[in-house]
């Protein structure tokens, strides 16, 4: 694809900038922050569209066979478009979008291949720059972020679900209907208002309903018992195992914040690619997919009634424990695979 | 005593239920609900039941803990549990050598029982015949209702009652039953856990970034 813009640099008020001169002259022309390029070997200004473009499409269009990230170029101006971080909005339109992922290509941070954007450049790759290697930290670090969004919402869930337990002992259900209704009809039996004290004083019909219904009573108030031991049990068993995926979350969260480090600290400046690095975002497809079909599980739980909750239990636990599982699966993928690191040029 | 004694069994479910069954089928083939024999097969029916609510307290809560082990025996234990269920001195099909060499089935005084325990291989019993005990009262529900609907067309207060009782007392159980197999459930689909693996992971990063360089 021919380029579209030639880049200059220039000074306003003391302010450094790129302008992006549009190469058909009826386009728009473009001013970008230079700070854009600003970095060292360790951290760069531009990682924040990178993990912008990741995170924000984790779950979609990313492409990462052998050994690239790469993603279709109109998806990824569209996702720069849309993302907001902590500091707001990255970019302000799709034009900014598109003449910073070109002004990056020039900066060689990303590669265009046809009508892809090679975020993530396989490290065996023997023209892999060092800015471009910076972009695996920041692959990780927006993975590590939807572990974070991941464990808070674990979290909530968990202790929505322990306040649930507090509402079990009061929660009505068809088995607390049947025990009234066996009641009433215990207390219909006989002259007086409440339950016969003493059914010999009954005829021998209402004895045998009143033996009968008394029968019905106390079973109703078994099963009821029975019911509510398994329903604490189900989601006391849920919560710890909330609390145990919540940990699990977390040391993959550990394990891929060491890898990244790795990255930034060893790739960079001992000019050595840790190998085992595009396992790890090889496994970040199927992580965002678990990642997100936790989704809003902590409001599910509000919505549940107490009488629903062992099922509920059941999905939460179900998607969570995926999640976790495979997340700490991308975080482990490196033990296997940490034979051989690759040299390359920065 | 042996503990295996005092372990529980599918079998005892079963039979109380079975018992409940049979009663049914007696009580929907009568011509008439005016009859104090009506009444005293479904005193029989639930007095079975008020055995099995004494079993299911003692039992209770059903147990969540149970470590998946990834064999194909579950299936076999359903068809296993169906069929006793059906006739209970059918010692079932090929996988019975499997189900006992798994600790799944056993050998008692001659006769092959299901055991129910809350730890062990015998702990994932449970989740099998949970959902074959909520089919089987799912049916016997079923059949109850229609029972308790004729019943209440004749002027017998009795037969009435224990007719009413017996519907109500299986749509309890089912109740508990429904909820208890979804709880089993989800602990039965658990993983094995891999808790070593991201620390042996640490382990060697932190080896290599400290200039251990073993690769």
């Amino acid at each position: 694809m021919p380029r579209k813009y030639t880049f200059e640099t220039t000074t306003v008020d003391g302010i450094d900038y790129v302008i992006a001169n549009p190469v058909n002259e009826t386009d728009e022309m473009v001013r970008l922050e230079a700070d854009w390029t600003n970095g060292d070997d360790v951290e760069g200004e531009w990682e924040r569209a990178v993990r912008a473009i990741i995170k924000g499409d984790l779950l979609g269009e990313m492409n990462l066979e052998e050994g690239n990230g790469r993603i279709d170029r109109q998806t990824a101006i569209e996702t720069l478009a849309a993302a907001e971080d902590d500091h707001g909005k990255v970019v302000s339109s799709e034009r900014q979008a598109d003449a910073l992922l070109e002004y990056f290509e020039d900066q060689e941070i990303l590669r265009f291949d046809g009508n892809d954007v090679v975020l993530l450049q396989d490290p065996r790759d023997d023209e892999l720059s060092g800015r471009a290697a910076l972009n695996w930290a920041a692959g990780i670090e927006a993975c590590v972020d939807k572990i974070d969004e991941t464990k808070d919402r674990v979290k909530r869930a968990r202790d929505k679900l322990e306040d649930k337990m507090d509402e079990i002992d009061t929660g009505s259900n068809r088995i607390d209907e049947r025990i009234q209704e066996t009641a009433q009809e215990l207390k219909a039996l006989g002259d007086g208002p409440g339950v016969p004290d003493d059914p010999s004083q009954l005829d021998e019909s209402e004895r045998t309903r009143y033996q009968q219904l008394k029968r019905q009573f106390i079973y109703h108030k078994q099963m009821k018992e029975v019911d509510k031991e398994n329903l604490l049990e189900t989601v006391e068993e849920g919560t710890s195992e909330l609390a145990h995926q919540i940990s699990m979350l977390n040391s993959a969260k550990e394990a891929l914040v060491t890898k990244e480090q790795e990255i930034r600290v060893v790739a960079v400046q001992k000019r050595e690619f840790p190998n085992d690095a595009t396992n790890i975002v090889e496994n970040m497809g199927t992580l965002a997919t678990k990642l997100g079909g936790v989704g809003d599980i902590d409001e599910k739980i509000d919505q549940t009634s107490a009488t629903d909750l062992a099922s509920m239990v059941d999905d939460t636990v179900g998607d969570v424990q995926e999640a976790a599982e495979s997340a700490q699966q991308t975080a482990d993928e490196e033990v296997e695979t940490d034979a051989d690191a690759v040299n390359f040029e920065v | 005593m042996s503990a295996t004694s005092t372990v529980l069994r599918a079998e005892s479910f079963f039979g109380t239920l079975r018992r409940v069954d049979e009663r049914l089928e007696t009580l929907l083939g009568v011509p008439t609900y005016d009859d104090v024999s009506v009444y005293r097969t479904a005193d029989e029916a639930t007095d079975a039941l008020a055995e099995l609510g004494e079993a299911f307290v003692a039992a209770a809560p059903f147990p969540s803990q149970v470590e998946r082990t990834g064999d194909d025996l579950d299936g076999a234990l359903t068809r296993v549990l169906e069929t006793r269920y059906a006739d209970a001195a059918s010692t079932g099909d090929d996988s019975v050598e499997a189900l006992v060499d798994a600790g799944r089935l056993e050998h008692h005084a001659g006769e092959l029982v299901v055991p129910l325990s809350h730890s062990g291989p015998a702990a994932r019993n449970w989740e099998p015949t949970l959902a074959v005990l909520r089919a089987v009262t799912e049916d016997l529900h079923e059949r109850a209702e229609t029972l308790a609907r004729r019943s209440r067309a004749v002027d017998a207060p009795d037969a009435r009652v224990a007719c009413e009782s017996l519907y109500r007392m299986l749509a309890s159980l089912r109740d508990v039953l429904v909820r208890a197999s979804s709880g089993v459930a989800f602990v039965g689909r658990r993983m094995d856990r891999q808790n070593d693996r991201p620390l042996s992971f640490a382990e060697w990063a932190g080896g290599r970034l400290n200039g251990g360089d073993n690769a």
